[in-house]
């Protein structure tokens, strides 16, 4: 007779517990057939992932590489060239004079340092 | 020093029963208790090469108030709290029922060690030295301990009963 019987009765765990439990153990004792499904999809997803990845960088790394590459040999010849051009000086950055065609017509690129360093620093 | 799966399975079928009836008086939910015992000696499973058969029970116990005191601080935290399986306990009159609230909100406001030695107590036919082991107190306060718990929830019941 416990003291508190009236208080806390004994209750009954629902049954088939301990069937339930075995179940679960056997699950845990043969992961192997119980995910090789899931194993393989999950397999098939990273590698399409990979291969998509791949061909982004494929497709995008040249393209900006290149790019960064002319604008690294702008902002290489600007620097070079940032003595006065024929007479125009160019403040926080340089002119480079470009053929026109025609006699009266001066053509120039020019581009600020801010710019250059704007360029650099992509 | 490995437990073999048929003395799991002999400790499920002697623990089944005594841990029910504490964990379903912290927890009040069916399902919760079940997944809790159960959870405990999937734990044990997984680890059962350096598992003791002499210490298995004890360890069940352990591993199984832990994951409930884990379950209720989750539940404190997102602040759930389950429908409470009323027609578990006998219910026949609606007295029974209020009794069954009001001792759910007695018991809950016992100390925690308190409240868990007053229930291994009651329904673990754990010895008084077994219950200081599990929960990490002094031996000579356990029968203290309880004796303090029960007078509590005696007035507890009072004052919930008067409200």
């Amino acid at each position: 007779m416990r003291e508190l019987e009236t208080l806390l009765p004994l209750l009954e765990p629902p049954p088939g517990g301990l069937a339930r439990l075995q179940q679960k153990i056997a699950k845990r004792r043969h992961p192997s057939e119980q995910v090789s499904g899931r194993s393989h999809r999950r397999t098939w997803n990273t590698a399409l992932a990979a291969m998509v990845a791949t061909a982004i960088c494929v497709a995008l790394v040249p393209h900006w590489v290149l790019q960064r590459r002319q604008t690294a040999m702008i902002a290489a010849a600007l620097r070079r060239d940032v003595l006065p051009v024929n007479g125009i000086r160019v403040l926080n950055g340089a002119a480079i004079e470009l053929p026109s065609g025609q006699p009266d017509v001066r053509l120039y690129l020019v581009q600020s340092v801010a710019d250059t360093h704007q360029n650099d620093m992509k | 020093m490995a437990a073999r799966e048929d003395a799991l399975y002999g400790s499920y079928r002697r623990l089944e029963g005594p841990l029910y009836n504490v964990l379903y008086r912290q927890l009040w939910h069916r399902e919760d208790c079940q997944d809790v015992i159960h959870d405990a000696y999937m734990r044990i499973w997984a680890r059962r090469d350096s598992v003791d058969e002499e210490t298995l029970d004890a360890l069940v116990w352990t591993t199984a108030l832990n994951l409930a005191r884990n379950r209720l601080r989750w539940r404190r935290l997102w602040r759930h709290e389950p429908l409470v399986d009323e027609n578990h306990v006998t219910v026949s009159s609606e007295d029974d029922f209020l009794a069954t609230r009001r001792l759910r909100v007695a018991l809950r406001q016992l100390p925690a060690t308190s409240r868990d030695v007053l229930l291994l107590s009651e329904f673990s036919e754990l010895r008084g030295r077994e219950i200081a082991a599990l929960l990490r107190i002094p031996e000579g306060t356990v029968a203290s301990r309880k004796h303090q718990a029960m007078a509590r929830l005696k007035v507890l019941l009072e004052d919930v009963a008067d409200a």
